[in-house]
């Protein structure tokens, strides 16, 4: 049964991730946009995936 | 009957509930560049909508002269100014992430030009193409065609 990802970021204000796909829920490169943590990512020279992270306390209804 | 079936474990961003995002890997068909991404399947959404930094990192120019734009409207009942991309919606395997299990044809995608939301599976150009079952009880997204 696959688990569930689960991810932390250091920085309260991290908005965008980017997390390794070898390793499950690994965040490799984190911060406020989505243009630094993809160069931030992509240095590291490991495939990743991103992902948005939402503000706490911050409701999202879509 | 359908004949492929797969389980996605659902994801959790930090100090969030755990919910339904799907790895997904989008490109532009022009320049080929792609970007992966976690995007949210949301059953309440007519398309699919992506933000203006991903449209930027795979060679769109988000409200170029002629690029198509259209106006959507949210839950909070005020409109958007989207603008109409194309791009292949590929899916990824749960587990061997370099695996593509499924990929769309060209299509358009409305694109807005702000970041501040997860990009969004909606019905007309993915969830479509699928059986979906959304089990929060075992906090896993089951697709099946």
């Amino acid at each position: 049964m696959p688990k569930t990802i689960h991810v932390r970021t250091h920085y309260r204000n991290s908005r965008f991730i980017a997390i390794d796909r070898a390793d499950h829920g690994r965040v490799i490169a984190e911060g406020r946009t989505v243009m630094a943590v993809h160069k931030m990512a992509e240095k590291t020279g490991k495939a990743f995936t991103m992902a948005f992270v939402p503000p706490k306390g911050k409701k999202y209804v879509f | 009957m359908p004949s492929h079936l797969y389980k996605y474990p659902f994801f959790s961003p930090p100090g969030r509930l755990a919910g339904p995002y799907l790895p997904i890997k989008i490109t532009n068909p022009w320049t080929k560049k792609s970007l992966e991404w976690y995007c949210l399947v949301d059953s309440g959404a007519d398309t699919c909508l992506f933000t203006a930094t991903v449209v930027k990192i795979v060679g769109h120019n988000l409200a170029g002269k002629s690029v198509k734009s259209s106006i959507t409207r949210g839950i909070e009942g005020r409109t958007v100014r989207t603008w109409q991309h194309s791009f292949i919606i590929s899916l990824l395997h749960p587990v061997k992430s370099d695996m593509t299990v499924w990929q769309s044809k060209k299509t358009l995608i409305d694109c807005i030009e702000h970041d501040d939301c997860p990009l969004l599976l909606g019905v007309g150009d993915f969830l479509v193409n699928f059986r979906v079952t959304l089990d929060y009880r075992k906090k896993l997204t089951i697709l099946q065609w």
